[in-house]
């Protein structure tokens, strides 16, 4: 609890000393859709066309998105915001947000997975504009290996919604939304950086438009090197000790067009990411010759024909490999791969009547998994490919009338498994519903209420159900669906132009909580032996000031969120217990000044509370605070030099046992704009 | 009126006490009496120890933590020694007052198993089989150092070593030969003297398949047997015994107990000679006078339903009490039977993955 003090009386010496600055001037700062406005590469962009306003149509043919806008607790991340930090992947960015927790191996490149309101990385549903990029293998989707390059925002949905998305959407949903508004006839971005542990890093965007703004294109590139080795203390050890094998390299790109006819628009995109990182194992177990691999493709084409509302069909691919390789393992050479692909069709109407709109559709997709696993060690393995087909039919509306929206949803999905080794085909089926509301109590908007409740699943993954049996692990494909229903409810109120304050309590019951436990002989096994209650409260102020002295302006936020993670398994040890590793108290503070010329300075203290270690609760880690800061100083209109520094405190803590995270970090970074 | 004047002083006073009075030394982590038998409980999941006192038949669970995955744990000297497996030391605790006096690291990389430890009077060298280094580390318990490590490149020959034993200044260690998969290679025993540079004396091999994790030394009868735990949860367990009276040790039979049995705590019932052993079948157990299986796989004294997924991980026999303590893994249970004709006395809940149980006689 020491640090909580700090925090708060830091948040309140700011703004007390931002309000003096800003002497009493108008404000004319209105909220934070409008803050994205301001973002440069928006500036520019009068045509009214798609895109103009970012809180609204992300993801085609589901909700509008924005915390006034639909019933779910839901954060937005604008570009702005990416640009401004420092940031070298996604979990760098999303950390901040309430309710979100992240667990990381290490430094730079290293895996790194999300919680939110204390679900497992497997519970949470990650898109790229839209696509699924949790694969049916599990594990859930390393935030390490998304690029900020080319984000144009993030949408963090918290809690479950199935009944829009499906399987895997269990405690919150991530929105990747790629740059695809094009401001100017031929416009781009570079960007390159240094920084500590040997972090070279590199971006390159290009858009433009052609044949009479009919044809729009985007292509990027980016890449990032780090040696990565640091170094760490740890009680046993005498002295630091240096972190070997933390390298990565990795690089990636992606190229985008979209053609729009008068009542026809088609949109298709390509990327490619590809990286090798060392794998340096634990503080008492450290791993020399462990290596990693991942690569990922995605494409996707999507065509809309306006008729009678928006009818969309779209297709995409994806297809994910990750390889792991230890030619020094204890029990013998390590040489697995796991190749992950997935194909995609989408058909849906969105269309409205009056004060009822809606989005139905039907959708197919195909899973299909081939891994080689310890095959040189034991001959054990998946050795052969497993197929998951699943179709999806759903409805999702929005009802309004007087200030009062409701949101209504229901969604069917089918899946079938194939026949695997001598496991016969599993089917299944799920239905999922969601209802939430609305509700505005004034004319200005500057007070809403919301809640909702609905159902949400996640499927056993091919890794619950079939990993195969060795020495360390075994899978369980009796296994059924992970269950769980939520009823959250919360406020975005607006005292002030300048001022907004969010709130939202919620509570989940999951049932058939899929565990890994070890069993007999040390054997690690999935089961469904788990019943958990989540509860918890989460705040956030953010407030925009216009600092008319020294001609800037400022924005500051505080964010906070409590979690009451029990295990209501009866009849286990645990029951009554908080489930391990997710933080019981985390808070967000950021203050970032800028300047009316560009220049820059923020900073951001980020507080994350007590941990249990253990199911039975009788270990935790400590609390910590860690706190980054960054400043850039904007050269003639185009050129920016940014200075960051992170975990500044250099603070030794760790995400996951025995998986020290890197302390202090330098960088710098020069970024262009033309 | 009296409240205005009264609730500062009392809020000032509380506040004074809680930021002014020093903190009170403890003198001892322990909460209850100590008994002269006490049934110390290692709980590898949640990393602590707990306490049944047979006196009180009460459960004292979680009375202090351990390092990370305690592994084993052996009492000497009015002190209890645990092997923390992901820690890759040894943790020295008061046994009167749990407080921690002391660790003996081994080093980064060994996943140090067992606990292998003299006869009272007889030298506080210790052994410890390295599962993930295949090396045994030497320890001294009374100066808390590391004597030496014995590794493979002396040609000891070691291979995933998970227990052992000492008899007769001869080290007995078994190497199970485990693979990443579900089969297991050519056990072997290692056997090398205590003697200074500790001589490879000779290796005897188990068998594929056979998993040898466990040994109990019988000197009186110089006797050693080692517990195959066979493949995973596979009905294959045996005894094997070894003459450990001339020069080369030799083997002189196989008692086919079947299941998966291993030895972990206080099993032996000094007074019956009756040896129990816990596993993925249930609890055993057999005559160690005449080296005669009395309850094996096929009549266990309790059996469990699915072996693969249900463990019973130690038990201590208690001959004062005339009762059999036992852990159950995955039931996160403490099962107490009657000695003299194995019926449940009662179940008590244990802690988070109950291993094994050790007793101290005071």
């Amino acid at each position: 609890m020491q640090y909580v003090f700090p925090l708060v009386i830091g948040l309140i010496f700011s703004v007390s000393f931002l309000s003096a600055l800003s002497d009493g001037a108008e404000i004319i700062i209105a909220g934070e859709d409008e803050v994205i406005i301001l973002a440069p590469e928006e500036e520019g962009d009068s045509s009214g066309e798609e895109g103009t306003d970012p809180q609204r149509i992300i993801i085609k043919g589901r909700r509008e998105s924005g915390p006034g806008e639909v019933p779910e607790q839901v954060s937005i991340i604008t570009g702005e915001e990416i640009a401004s930090s420092s940031s070298k992947d996604l979990g760098d960015i999303i950390e901040s947000v309430p309710g979100v927790s992240l667990t990381r191996y290490g430094g730079n490149g290293s895996p790194t997975f999300i919680s939110v309101r204390g679900s497992s990385a497997e519970q949470v549903l990650v898109l790229i504009d839209g696509k699924r990029i949790n694969s049916a293998q599990g594990g859930g989707v390393d935030l390490s290996t998304i690029d900020p390059a080319a984000i144009r925002r993030i949408e963090v949905y918290r809690g479950g919604s199935s009944a829009l998305y499906g399987d895997n959407a269990l405690g919150g949903v991530i929105n990747v939304v790629l740059e695809k508004t094009v401001p100017k006839v031929f416009s781009g971005s570079a960007r390159a950086g240094l920084g500590s542990f040997g972090t070279y890093y590199g971006s390159l965007g290009f858009m433009g438009r052609v044949l009479s703004d009919s044809l729009e294109y985007s292509l990027n590139f980016n890449g990032l090197s780090s040696l990565g080795n640091y170094t760490y203390s740890d009680e046993h050890l005498p002295g630091e000790e240096e972190r070997d094998n933390s390298d990565v390299l990795r690089g990636g790109g992606g190229a985008a067009l979209i053609w729009k006819g008068d009542s026809l628009e088609i949109a298709g995109s390509v990327s490619l990411y590809l990286d090798q990182k060392g794998a340096p194992g634990t503080i008492e177990f450290p791993s020399s010759s462990a290596r990693m691999k991942d690569r990922r493709e995605q494409a996707s084409l999507e065509a809309v024909w306006t008729g009678f509302g928006d009818f969309a069909f779209s297709g995409s691919w994806i297809h994910q490999i990750r390889s792991y390789s230890d030619p020094l393992f204890f029990l013998g050479p390590v040489d697995e791969s796991h190749d992950n692909r997935a194909l995609e069709g989408e058909i849906r109407w969105d269309g409205s009547v009056s004060d009822f709109s809606w989005t139905a559709g039907w959708s197919i997709r195909r899973d299909l998994l081939e891994s080689t696993a310890f095959e040189g060690a034991a001959g054990a393995g998946y050795q052969g490919e497993i197929e998951r087909i699943r179709q999806s039919l759903f409805l999702n509306s929005r009802i309004e009338f007087l200030r009062i929206s409701l949101f209504p949803a229901l969604r069917w999905d089918g899946w079938e498994d194939s026949a695997f080794q001598d496991i016969p085909p599993v089917n299944g089926s799920r239905g999922s519903w969601e209802l939430g509301f609305l509700i505005t109590l004034d004319s200005d908007e500057r007070f809403m209420l919301k809640a909702s409740g609905g159902s949400s699943y996640r499927i056993p993954s091919f890794n619950d159900l079939f990993w195969p049996a060795t020495a360390f692990a075994v899978g369980n494909p009796d296994l059924l669906s992970e269950e769980a229903v939520h009823v959250d409810g919360g406020f975005v109120f607006r005292p002030l132009s300048f001022l907004t304050i969010e709130g939202a309590a919620f509570i989940r019951l999951v049932e058939n909580l899929i565990q890994w436990t070890p069993g007999a002989s040390g054997q690690w096994r999935p089961s469904n032996i788990g019943r958990a209650r989540f509860i918890g409260i989460e705040g956030e102020i953010n407030g925009i000031f216009d600092l008319e002295r020294i001609s800037s302006m400022a924005e500051l936020g505080i964010n906070g969120s409590w979690l009451h993670p029990g295990n209501i398994t009866e009849g286990s040890a645990s029951f009554g217990k908080m489930i391990s590793r997710k933080p019981l108290w985390q808070v967000n503070s950021t203050a970032v000044i800028t300047h009316d010329r560009g220049h820059s300075l923020g900073g951001e203290l980020r507080w994350v509370g007590l941990r249990y270690i253990t199911a039975q609760n009788t270990k935790v880690f400590d609390p910590y605070l860690t706190a980054d800061f960054t400043a850039s100083a904007l050269i003639g209109d185009d050129f920016k030099i940014l200075l960051s520094v992170k975990n500044l405190f250099n603070i030794t803590y760790v995400d996951l046992r025995e998986y020290p995270v890197p302390g202090i970090e330098l960088g710098i970074e020069a970024r262009y704009v033309f | 009126m009296y409240s205005k004047i009264f609730l500062p002083l009392i809020v000032g006073g509380i506040l004074f006490i809680l930021t002014a009075c020093p903190d009170i030394p403890r003198e001892s982590l322990r909460t209850f009496p100590d008994e002269e038998r006490e049934i110390y409980i290692l709980n590898n999941l949640a990393e602590t120890v707990s306490v049944y006192q047979p006196g009180t038949e009460r459960l004292y669970n979680d009375v202090f933590t351990t390092g990370r995955v305690p592994n084993d744990m052996v009492y000497r000297n009015g002190r209890l020694y645990i092997v923390t497996s992901g820690d890759n030391e040894i943790e020295i605790f008061n046994e009167s007052t749990f407080e921690k006096e002391g660790e003996i690291y081994l080093g980064q990389g060994r996943n140090p198993w067992m606990l292998i430890t003299p006869l009272p009077g007889n030298g506080s060298t210790a052994f410890i089989p390295n599962f993930v280094a295949s090396s045994v580390s030497v320890v001294d318990l009374v100066r808390r150092q590391v004597l030496t490590e014995l590794t493979n490149q002396a040609g000891y020959g070691f291979n995933t070593p998970q227990g052992g034993c000492l008899s007769g200044g001869r080290v007995f260690i078994c190497n199970t030969a485990h693979t990443a998969g579900m089969n297991f290679g050519e056990g072997n025993v290692t056997i090398f003297g205590t003697s200074d540079n500790y001589p490879l004396l000779q290796t005897l091999s188990t068998g594929t398949n056979s998993n040898p994790q466990t040994a109990l030394a019988f000197p009186d009868k110089q006797e050693v047997h080692i517990y195959l735990s066979g493949s995973h949860s596979e009905d294959d367990g045996e005894i094997l015994v070894l003459d450990t009276s001339g020069d080369m040790v030799v083997e002189t039979a196989r008692l086919p107990v079947g299941g998966a049995p291993s030895y972990s705590g206080s099993g032996y019932d000094e007074q019956s000679g009756l040896v129990f052993l816990t596993g993925t079948w249930g609890l055993f157990t057999y005559d160690s006078n005449n080296n005669l299986i009395d309850r094996g796989s096929s009549n266990p004294v309790i059996g469990l339903d699915t072996p693969s997924l249900e463990l019973y991980s130690g038990v201590a026999v208690d001959i004062y009490s005339d009762i059999i303590l036992l852990a159950d893994f995955q039931g996160d249970m403490i099962r107490i039977l009657n000695r003299g004709d194995y019926s449940s006395v009662f179940t008590l809940e244990g802690s988070d993955g109950p291993g094994t149980p050790v007793l101290v006689v005071e």
